[in-house]
């Protein structure tokens, strides 16, 4: 139960072997309870390094670099969510009422038919959050 | 499969297949109050260029304070079980069970061997 400053974070390294030729999705979440008080998110950032590497593949089409990560604030009392993207370094409006915050990180898959992959890919994403 | 873990910390996950190759790493940082949980599921069947991989979760390092279930239950049970669904020798299910898996690359700032053995 959360009053105060709270830090979310989560580092993932993620390293498949060459024989694997699809990579799945990456998904990932950390999360805290929280006092059902007033929230204010004050950052939300997201880092990538690494990635997958085909060879002899064709040029990506579109291909994310980034990853993805967002915050998400649930209610005990109803099934509507606050949600805010990444990358945020403002403070958000106040929310009130919030029960969980759940901060979630996302990275597309791959399939290769012939390529072989080399898959070295890390993620970190943090968010601080003011609960009063 | 879900990785649920309970307090701050650093992870290190193994994805085997039946000959004891690992095939698929993860390490997870996760960081914040004690409080702080994190959950990742992760699929168990592989897709290699020699066809679909089934494969078993090691747990070869987690952080003291740090709570790990692998679907709700205790990893080394569920290594264990997994092993012998896709047909790991008693050796390698054994190693598997007491957290014994080759880490496919080392992290550069952590000198190859440096993960203790868990009690």
């Amino acid at each position: 139960m959360a009053l105060g400053s709270i830090t979310l974070q989560l580092v993932a390294d993620q390293q498949l072997d060459q024989d694997v030729s699809v990579v799945e999705p990456f998904f990932a979440e950390v999360f805290e309870f929280l006092s059902l008080g007033t929230v204010t998110v004050r950052e939300i950032a997201m880092e990538k390094m690494g990635g997958v590497a085909g060879k002899g593949g064709a040029t990506p089409v579109d291909f994310s670099t980034t990853g993805f990560a967002n915050l998400r604030l649930l209610f005990p009392s109803s099934k509507e969510e606050v949600l805010f993207l990444a990358p945020s370094f403002v403070p958000s409006p106040p929310v009130t009422g919030a029960g969980l915050a759940i901060l979630e990180v996302r990275d597309v898959g791959v399939t290769a038919s012939e390529n072989t992959l080399q898959v070295l890919r890390r993620f970190g994403v943090h968010a601080y959050l003011d609960e009063a | 499969m879900e990785i649920m873990i309970k307090g701050p910390g650093q992870v290190t996950i193994c994805f085997i297949d039946s000959s004891g190759k690992t095939l698929l790493q993860e390490r997870l940082r996760s960081g914040g109050s004690p409080n702080v949980a994190a959950r990742r599921p992760v699929s168990l069947l592989l897709h290699t260029r020699n066809g679909h991989v089934t494969v078993a979760p090691v747990l070869v390092e987690h952080g003291e304070k740090q709570q790990v279930t692998f679907d709700g239950d205790e990893p080394a049970a569920i290594t264990r079980r997994r092993c012998r669904e896709i047909g790991c020798s008693d050796a390698v299910a054994g190693e598997a069970a007491r957290g014994r898996a080759a880490l496919l690359r080392s992290d550069p700032a952590r000198p190859p061997g440096e993960i203790p053995d868990r009690p």
